[in-house]
């Protein structure tokens, strides 16, 4: 027996979530990711020549801008981007390109909860659009820990505001590997308790599943239909109520 | 120096520039024409194709605005902060600011060097210089509106423009982004304790935010000109017209037919050029300001309908794509290597699917060698599924078989049988007393049982 939250949504419930890849014609790949009221726009250019003391001699070089003014402070956006930049590092084969230099630009448009997730999402479905080496596929999904106690999935601004904490945790998931999914990044806003921690952690695992599938089925109808094709592929909603709860008790944590 | 466009851009090989400056100097049966179709004079948003068109979307949240002109794009988001007014002498008014950025993903330019380069600050900076002009100077906002308690607080708005993909006139898509996003914005409302002087801020649920008072939209255009074909105003230039050109003027002009700024870079223009541009640019705004106001009445309209909500109703037009899902675990994929699970896991959760349709697929790949694994696998399951469904029936046969080669010769054996079939066959609904009308009559009459033994009645 779950509550429903005030926009209408269970606990464990994701918004709808669109992809419009090549957003940015110009740019080397690129995608608009929105999650309702949360819009991201991100954009790849690469592989680049770059200045001479940057460059790497058996690797990449991976740049990172984030800019989103008035919905977060200028320190936030400095930690965002590198995080992001963690994140991108794992995901990216750098070994690829040595001597070059990928500049990721991402700009949040818009911010209703959950933006530096709709951050990782939009980056690496523009990765995706710019056909960029990649070991496996990113996404990010955000966890609230209300004052009630419970968990609460994909947050609103208002629910991220007055929660007493929030987990935003950004997975990879390579299919090459006997272990399907790793934990690139995560960050924690407010305290919680250990147990709450690692509940959290697995539950948005299990949603990043979701996320996954959408990039998925945005690289099998690109495949079928070709890059110029305005995409909009929105996610299924994650099984039935009972689906996640039961996935959750499975799933050994960590 | 041209004016948006430097040495640092997006490269146009010399063949591309010649060939853009003869179209324009025209021959004499055809007149000037320029690369996309578009007559000199001609701004975009009037055609069907992509690189035509114009598209002003609000986001789902008040003040964000996303305008696409072809395939210029530029967002633009409002916040508002209560402050104390800088100076004395504005004291009983708020300030407005507008802050343009330009992303690094917009240009091939811009990603060789960054968003921190001088270069592009300093671009960023002259346009925002200007839209500030024109919204600041030529008084489209009511910041005498935005005062809450006069020399103590009023409200400080800054409008964020972003252009994130650069096709030329960016000056114009970033002045649409711009009025665009102060139109739907809202700002909380607050109330000033009379005696006290505490302003208080109310929240969104408390009090209904409230608008900007806008008088007017200024809106700017770009013109190019070239030095070969002199007296000709290309309007709304891509992003190659504008770095070949030699000169460009911008103008911001409301549909009231008011200049708000004017600019000039380049080549030096001649007076006559600049008055012909700014006639010209009345039209555009006037066009324009009729799709920006349009736009903004439906966004209007669907946020009053979206403010009463009872559940979640964000899949209610959502495609069903879950096809996709197939193709991607499609075992002819050379890229993605598998581990078998995936391929053992998809005809378990597709049992209802037909079989024909795996047969399809894997008719497709046996070519693959890759796949042979996999496909083995696959028909090994269906096999089994198959084979276990006729096991369920040799018994039956065999059971018949025998009793027919007994019963000629064994006598026990027709015992046997009988018994046997008495045993199978089972009650079924007809045998049930009563005529089938009422529950009371179906159900069997409990036999009392008598304390001195006797035979057993009806079985």
């Amino acid at each position: 027996m779950s509550s429903l939250r005030p926009d209408g949504r269970s606990r464990e419930m994701l918004r709808r979530q669109r992809l419009h890849r090549s957003r940015v014609p110009s740019a080397s790949g690129s995608a608009e990711y929105r999650i309702d009221g949360t819009i991201v726009v991100a954009a790849v250019h690469g592989p680049l020549r770059i200045a001479p003391w940057r460059e790497a001699h058996d690797r990449g070089v991976i740049d990172v801008e984030l800019s989103a003014p008035g919905w977060m402070s200028r320190d936030d956006q400095r930690a965002c981007e590198g995080r992001l930049r963690g994140a991108i590092e794992r995901c990216v084969e750098l070994r690829d390109f040595p001597r070059f230099g990928l500049r990721i630009s991402a700009r949040v448009v818009s911010d209703d909860g959950n933006a530096e997730a709709a951050c990782v999402n939009a980056v690496c479905c523009a990765l995706i659009d710019a056909n960029v080496p990649m070991r496996g596929l990113i996404c990010a999904n955000a966890c609230a820990l209300t004052r009630e106690g419970s968990m609460v999935i994909d947050p609103t601004k208002r629910e991220e505001t007055e929660a007493r904490a929030v987990v935003r945790a950004c997975a990879l998931s390579k299919h090459r590997e006997k272990d399907e999914i790793a934990i690139v990044g995560c960050s924690t806003t407010g305290a919680l308790t250990e147990k709450e921690y690692l509940d959290a952690i697995a539950f948005i695992v299990d949603a990043t599943a979701a996320v996954v599938n959408i990039q998925k089925k945005s690289i099998a109808r690109y495949e079928v239909h070709g890059k110029l094709h305005e995409d909009e592929a929105p996610k299924k909603r994650q099984n039935t109520e009972d689906a996640p709860m039961e996935g959750m008790e499975n799933r050994p944590l960590g | 120096m041209r004016p948006f466009s430097t040495d640092t851009d997006t490269l146009v090989s010399m063949n591309n520039r010649e060939f853009i400056v003869a179209a324009l100097q025209g021959d004499e049966d055809s007149g000037p024409f320029r690369i996309d179709g578009r007559a000199p004079g001609e701004v975009r948003g009037g055609g069907d194709t992509f690189e035509n068109q114009i598209e002003i979307s609000f986001g789902p949240l008040d003040g964000v605005c996303v305008v696409r002109l072809g395939h210029t794009l530029a967002c633009a988001t409002t916040t508002g902060q209560l402050e104390r007014p800088a100076s004395a002498g504005a004291s009983a008014e708020g300030s407005l600011r507008v802050d343009v950025e330009f992303s690094s993903g917009a240009c091939t330019g811009f990603a060789r060097d960054g968003r921190a380069s001088r270069e592009t600050r300093q671009r960023s900076r002259d346009l925002g210089m200007l839209l500030e002009r024109g919204l600041k100077d030529g008084r489209a906002v009511d910041v005498e509106s935005l005062c809450v308690l006069a020399g103590k607080r009023t409200w400080a708005i800054t409008c964020s423009v972003t252009i994130l993909a650069h096709d030329g006139n960016l000056a114009g898509v970033a002045s649409l982004a711009a009025c665009g996003s102060l139109m739907t914005y809202r700002r909380p409302e607050c109330s000033v304790d009379p005696n006290s002087g505490i302003v208080t801020v109310h929240s969104v649920d408390a009090r209904e935010a409230i608008a900007l008072n806008m008088h007017h939209f200024p809106i700017a255009s770009t013109y190019c000109f070239f030095d070969e074909a002199p007296g000709l105003a290309v309007a709304d230039p891509t992003l190659e017209e504008e770095i070949t050109a030699d000169g460009s003027v911008v103008c911001v002009v409301n549909s009231l037919e008011e200049v708000c700024a004017v600019s000039t870079s380049g080549n030096g223009v001649s007076g006559e050029d600049v008055k012909q541009c700014v006639s010209a640019s009345v039209n555009t705004a006037m066009k324009w300001t009729e799709v920006l106001k349009a736009a903004a009445a439906d966004f209007e309209a669907a946020r009053l309908a979206n403010k009463v909500r009872t559940h979640y109703d964000g899949y209610k037009d959502a495609p069903d794509d879950d096809h996709l899902l197939d193709l991607f675990y499609k075992p002819g994929r050379d890229d993605i290597e598998f581990v078998d699970d995936d391929a053992e896991e998809t005809p378990q959760s597709d049992s209802a699917e037909d079989e024909d349709s795996d047969d399809d697929e894997r008719g497709e790949d046996i070519d693959n060698e890759a796949a042979i694994d996999d496909d083995a696998v696959v028909t090994e399951r269906v096999s089994t599924k198959k084979t276990k469904k006729k096991t369920s029936e040799p018994p039956k046969d065999e059971s018949d078989e025998e009793t027919r080669f007994r019963e000629d010769d064994d006598i026990d054996a027709l015992f046997d049988k009988a018994e046997k079939k008495k045993k199978k066959k089972l009650a079924s609904w007809d045998d049930l007393p009563g005529d089938g009308e009422s529950l009371a009559d179906a159900v069997k009459p409990r036999k009392k049982l008598k304390k001195t033994s006797t035979k057993s009645g009806k079985k």
